[in-house]
């Protein structure tokens, strides 16, 4: 590669990296010069917002690895158009405004949706629970997860798959020490998205689970519901500059986990 | 199997390209729209409650005011105040939290604070719901969408219901048990109505007004009403002093009272 072309390529990565850096360190500067983190690390109201974020995250993250791993297995196995369509559809809410998600769980989940009366008949009601937070977050975020993985089993070559079978390993084993090692760059990565996406969930969350502290008010309720305060803009951002803190911890300790268990082969 | 070992990189590659051909036309043809409008002189921003009856008024003003050009634009008082604070360009914000048009007058960015109208708050339910007083609804089992503490209607619902507290404290404490919601604002209360998500929600009368098949149940009388206060923004076009002028006129103040609002005489004395 020529001397200019790695310079120009440093100038792009550079650029990008910065766009994305330089707003996340304006609402660190903002949150230290007119905001009070300490005061708002020191109340026991932030304290139960973040806990039920990320409780609620990891949760929808859970059932994103456990169902969405089948899922995206068969989708990229399966030979039929159907499978490619399904698979383009499961991409779809990641399209809808997150308030018209949160009307479209509602429409589907809701009280007067059209799964409504069927959910009440057996005394279930979703809307303004906590399960709804999750259903919510994983509505919005599993995609993300769902489209990694598949991207990942269909980039494996299905060959080594069938060397196992005949080698005598059984199904399970085959997943386990053939193909897993070959796609978990790709689970990892997209189950990374899918927890970030899921704890800064906030307009399906809103509508389909209200908000309700301690029970359906997560960190980005809580941020909306300071923003519309009288403590305004310094206060929704010394709660975003906490809830920042905790995600970039949180992810840095995903990547350690993510990076030591992808050598696991 | 065999397809996956045929498909060279340059073949993967290039399958996209159609593709990115097609959006790029998309986005060209979505960008060419929207140019060319007039050149409006007065820019209001006016709290989002104002929606249905701030047209009406701005058009009795533009025919009595041939010649001046009016924009308006809605958004939550809090999300204005934010954007005059960084720098946006209206000439007028009407606040329904007058707390939000302080803060912009204790920044000197904004001049001649005036209550333009005010709202009562009620419980909204839907026109055929069996509930006709706070006790029927305290009996019933129901779901009461309410505002966020630190929202102007989440702040004047727990007034609202300290009231309730002093005369019927039993029934207080029922409402209380029956929140499923506390809401950043007060059109997502009344969603939850419209959505038919919850049975009652603590919105002002303008709200019930402009609503579809809704009803209020009073609420105690001592609850004060919500004054929406008008401010001229620094720099403000000199016909924004008309149009504030106007909000105050006979006209304009009957349209308000058409929407559901109090008269902005009655919302300063209430206080």
């Amino acid at each position: 590669m020529s001397r200019g072309i790695s310079i120009a390529l440093a100038v792009a990565a550079a650029l990008l990296a910065l766009l994305l850096l330089l707003p996340l360190g304006g609402l660190v500067w903002r949150a230290l010069s007119d905001g009070d983190v300490a005061a708002e690390l020191g109340s026991g109201a932030t304290w139960d917002a973040l806990r039920l974020s990320v409780v609620t995250a990891t949760i929808s993250l859970a059932i994103a690895v456990l169902l969405g791993t089948p899922l995206a297995w068969l989708l990229a196995r399966s030979r039929a158009r159907a499978a490619r369509l399904t698979a383009s559809l499961l991409d779809l809410p990641l399209v809808l405004p997150p308030t018209v998600a949160g009307i479209a769980l509602l429409s589907a989940f809701g009280r007067s949706g059209y799964l409504g009366d069927t959910l009440g008949g057996i005394g279930l009601s979703l809307s303004f629970t906590t399960a709804a937070v999750v259903l919510a977050q994983l509505f919005v975020s599993a995609p993300f997860y769902v489209r990694s993985a598949y991207a990942g089993f269909r980039g494996a070559d299905p060959r080594f798959e069938g060397v196992a079978y005949t080698l005598g390993l059984s199904r399970w084993r085959t997943f386990r020490s053939v193909t897993l090692p070959l796609v978990w760059p790709s689970l990892a990565g997209g189950a990374v998205l899918c927890w970030a996406r899921a704890l800064g969930e906030l307009g399906a969350t809103l509508l389909f689970a209200g908000s309700l502290p301690g029970k359906t008010q997560t960190m980005p309720l809580a941020i909306l519901a300071a923003f519309e305060s009288e403590a305004g803009i310094a206060g929704a951002v010394s709660l975003s500059v906490v809830l920042l803190g905790f995600a970039a911890v949180l992810l840095l300790a995903l990547h350690r986990v993510t990076a030591t268990a992808g050598a696991y082969r | 199997m065999r397809a996956a070992c045929r498909l060279s990189p340059s073949r993967r590659l290039r399958a996209p390209l159609p593709a990115l051909a097609l959006l790029g036309v998309l986005a060209l043809l979505l960008g060419g729209c929207g140019d060319g409008e007039g050149e409006p002189t007065v820019t209001i921003a006016a709290a989002s409650s104002l929606r249905h009856a701030l047209p009406d008024i701005v058009e009795g003003f533009e025919r009595a005011y041939p010649g001046v050009g009016v924009e308006l634009r809605f958004a939550g008082s809090q999300v204005i105040a934010s954007q005059i604070a960084e720098g946006a360009d209206d000439d007028l914000f009407i606040s329904a939290n007058p707390l939000q048009a302080a803060r912009l007058l204790d920044a000197g960015l904004a001049a001649r604070p005036t209550v333009v109208t005010a709202n009562v708050l009620v419980v909204a339910v839907p026109e055929d719901a069996p509930w006709r007083s706070l006790r029927d609804l305290a009996l019933a089992d129901v779901r009461i969408a309410v505002g966020a503490p630190p929202v102007p209607v989440g702040a004047l619902s727990r007034i609202a219901l300290a009231w309730v507290q002093q005369q019927q404290p039993e029934i207080a404490t029922a409402l209380r048990d029956r929140i499923a919601t506390e809401d950043p604002s007060v059109r997502i209360v009344l969603s939850r109505l419209e959505l038919g998500e919850a049975d009652a929600a603590f919105v002002y009368a303008s709200d019930v007004e402009a609503g579809d098949g809704l009803r209020a149940i009073p609420l105690p009388p001592q609850t004060p009403p919500n004054e929406y206060v008008a401010v001229l923004i620094e720099d403000a076009d000199p016909a924004a002093e008309d149009l504030l002028a106007w909000l105050l006129s006979p006209n304009a103040q009957a349209i308000f009272g058409l929407h559901g609002f109090l008269p902005s005489v009655a919302g300063v004395r209430a206080r």
